[in-house]
């Protein structure tokens, strides 16, 4: 019925356009959109693998679930627990509305609150931030304008918006003009230097638009992090409860 | 027969936990279930600094503190959708370093073992029913670990699961105030997920006591004998043996399980937690004392321990204010009306006294904030105020004028503390290395004069994943009536392996 609706919704969208010229967006209504294809659906669950390149090439392997669920007027939810390697097997990320953040810590059987100062630290020796894993829409913190624009690309310059606790100060994303999907993000420190830059490959999943791959590199240490999505599913109808301290502490299931 | 039945029952738990997942591993659709996971570990730790004239440990610098050996099994993993399982075994073995004869070189004939004793535990092992008999409602049955509270490493409202002591001096990172795990039921109901609020009542089957330095025996009965020979000195008369005896401890019976009750939830933004805890204190006290004059044989004194029961009413707190993570915690504690008979026999003759033990209700308290400062790849420091270790009470100052009870020594009054901690990571963890930091403050009107510090630096190395490899050195200084300040010569180096599988 969903898919009906968003075809004859689109199809609304087409005569429109041909039938009047296209209203100019400014930057903070392509931002918008962006949030709006990240969080197109109910909710997705994803078996991820993420690799640690260290700048000799040698590489360190975890895997890991994630299970997201999507507003689109309010922060989305997620939760993220590792299933490998051992060491930090069950290690589990619980992010909620308002940047409420817990950490699990199996060693210690203990959920921990993650305060906002702890935004910078890396996430599991990664070249992600606890910040990264947000689940904070980027128009609720960023104010956008666009710097360049070609045929295919909007080039946004992201500044962060007072009172926002977001650990980047300015941010460059590369949005596609025709489906609004990001391919490359520059992340800049509050010394306004690049900090990290992320390059990320979109596909269509069950008709949504889902950030396949994403390679994060920290360009000050030469180091990187790829996560790849192994698999996704969308609109699994996910219960409240599983975005719950009670289910953070439950062991990785696998697939 | 009675102390054994808890330990039979969990390892029936645990065999019938083996076969069940066995027969699950043999199912291949549903082999992802059981999750066999543990690690080994070594731990070795070596004194720095001479102190041969210790009464009770003895060393020079280089000699071993503790070697010890250990592997971890935890089994764990989902029988259907709503029932969970877990189980931890641990075998331990301390290694032997030289023989004390040849007789300890001889193996049976035929035998391949080694003349290591190696210890079995089954740590953990308990079952969960999500959602029993309505959504939101949890019940874990069987041996397991309940935590209360918010603070890092010292939480004062932490109480359903006794202390182990037994670590208190080996530094071991692994057990440090680590809690024994116990057997019973654990209830957690959450209610609706428009609210925060959640329920958890928990009942174990029978008392635990906590697990004592390994010296402690020795060192309450050199107290003791200290005493009786100030006591017949005044008299002039001949001194005999003091012993400490455990005495009349809690039966194994259903009205001796602790019991615990909280309610938790989130209010602007921060996390809160009431709790209340009704069951025994883990550590044995004094209850009677019994001398007896002799002028043939020498006086004897004679001193029976018990556990006394314990209320403890707390509130805890966690949340963040302007980025900084702060926790608070709050334990107001109960003891029983409680009393030391003292008796004195001479000849036909015998004098009783009472003695109230506890200055009750008494708190305990602790706050603490931590915060990561944008330096390189970020500077966490974490540093809290306590006032109340776990085996620290608040004596009548007639227990402390007439049995010499309180001070600063283990078990001894209400005392302040201030613990820090500071980490920086190099090379994406790769690289920790850690300053932790306690402050003991018998008296804050007197730090100088009056306390111990413990400094311990450590650095903690991953090469690989799941092998970790840590470094630490344990300096301690200060009063010799302090807790940490008595262990002033008992510096010791420390290396952590453990290989994760």
């Amino acid at each position: 019925m969903r898919r009906v609706l968003t075809g004859c919704a689109v199809v609304a969208l087409l005569l429109f356009v041909t039938a009047s010229p296209a209203p100019a967006m400014d930057g903070n209504q392509i931002l918008k959109k962006v949030d709006e294809v990240q969080s197109a659906s109910k909710d997705s669950v994803a078996s991820v693998t993420m690799t640690l390149v260290d700048k000799g090439g040698q590489t360190k392997d975890r895997t890991m679930k994630v299970w997201r669920r999507h507003y689109k007027d309010k922060d989305d939810w997620s939760v993220l627990k590792f299933a490998a390697p051992a060491d930090i097997r069950n290690l589990g990320f619980l992010s909620l509305a308002d940047d409420k953040m817990y950490l699990y810590l199996p060693a210690f059987d203990r959920v921990r609150r993650i305060a906002s100062h702890a935004r910078k630290e890396s996430f599991a020796g990664s070249d992600l931030s606890n910040d990264d894993l947000s689940t904070g829409k980027y128009s609720n913190h960023y104010d956008a304008q666009i710097s360049k624009e070609t045929d295919s690309e909007y080039v946004l310059e992201l500044k962060r918006k007072p009172g926002s606790e977001r650990i980047y100060p300015r941010v460059t994303a590369w949005v596609n003009k025709k489906d609004f999907t990001v391919s490359k993000m520059d992340l800049y420190d509050d010394a306004g230097k690049l900090w990290k830059s992320s390059e990320i490959k979109n596909e269509q999943v069950q008709g949504y638009w889902t950030p396949m791959e994403i390679k994060m590199t920290d360009v000050t240490k030469n180091h990187s992090t790829i996560m790849k999505i192994t698999k996704i599913e969308y609109d699994k109808n996910l219960e409240d409860d599983i975005f719950t301290e009670r289910y953070l502490k439950r062991s990785v299931k696998g697939d | 027969m009675h102390r054994g039945l808890p330990h039979a029952w969990t390892l029936c738990c645990a065999i019938l936990l083996l076969f069940s997942s066995t027969a699950l591993y043999a199912e291949d659709d549903v082999a992802s279930k059981v999750n066999l996971s543990g690690d080994i570990k070594f731990f070795s730790s070596a004194f720095t600094e001479d102190d041969t004239e210790d009464a009770f440990e003895p060393h020079e610098a280089g000699d071993y503190n503790l070697n010890r050996g250990e592997l971890h099994l935890k089994l764990d993993g989902y029988i259907s959708d709503n029932v969970s399982y877990k189980s931890l075994l641990y075998f331990t073995y301390g290694v032997r370093q030289t023989a004390e004869d040849l007789e300890e070189l001889q193996t049976n004939e035929g035998g391949t073992a080694e003349s290591d004793e190696m210890e079995t535990t089954l740590k953990e092992a308990s079952f969960t029913l999500m959602d029993f008999g309505t959504p939101g409602l949890d019940l874990t049955i069987g041996r397991q670990r309940v935590r209360w509270g918010t603070s890092d490493e010292y939480n004062v409202i932490d109480n359903l699961n006794p202390v182990d002591f037994g670590n208190l001096y080996t530094f071991d990172p692994d057990y440090f105030v680590a809690h024994l795990p116990m057997d019973g039921f654990n209830l957690e109901y959450r209610l609706p997920t428009e609210t925060t609020l959640r329920f958890q009542a928990v009942y174990f089957l029978s008392f635990k006591p906590s697990t004592l330095p390994s010296s402690f025996e020795a060192r309450s009965t050199a107290l003791m004998q200290d005493r009786l020979e100030e006591l017949t000195g005044d008299y002039g008369f001949p001194t005999g043996e003091a012993a400490v005896v455990l005495d009349d401890p809690p039966e194994y019976s259903v009205g001796d399980g602790p019991i615990g009750l909280r309610l938790s939830g989130n209010l602007f933004n921060m996390d809160w937690g009431l709790s209340y805890y009704h069951g025994y204190v883990s550590l044995p006290v004094v209850h009677r004392i019994d001398a007896d004059i002799s002028l043939v044989s020498g006086t004897t004194l004679t001193s029976y321990l018990d556990y006394p029961k314990l209320d403890v009413v707390g509130f805890d707190l966690a949340g963040e204010v302007r980025s900084v993570g702060i926790w608070a915690e709050v334990g107001c504690y109960w003891p029983e009306d409680y009393t030391v008979r003292q008796t004195t026999r001479f000849l036909t003759t015998s004098e009783t006294t009472y003695i109230k033990l506890f200055d009750g209700p008494y708190y305990k308290y602790t706050v603490g904030f931590d915060y990561t400062f944008g330096i390189g790849t970020g500077l966490y420091w974490n540093t809290q105020f306590n006032h109340g270790y776990y085996d620290e009470f608040r004596y009548t100052s007639q227990a402390k004028d007439e049995l010499g009870l309180g001070g600063a020594g283990f078990m001894g009054d209400l005392e302040d503390y201030l613990a820090s901690r500071i980490e920086y990571s190099f090379f994406h963890d790769e690289l920790k290395a850690v300053l932790d930091c306690l402050l003991e403050m018998p008296e804050l009107s007197d730090i100088s004069g009056n306390s111990a510090l413990v400094v311990k630096p450590r650095l903690i190395y991953k090469p690989y994943d799941n092998t970790s490899l840590e470094l630490a050195y344990v300096l301690i200084t200060g009063d010799s009536a302090t807790k940490y300040g008595s262990f002033e010569k008992n510096d010791v180096a420390y290396l952590l392996l453990a290989v994760h599988f």
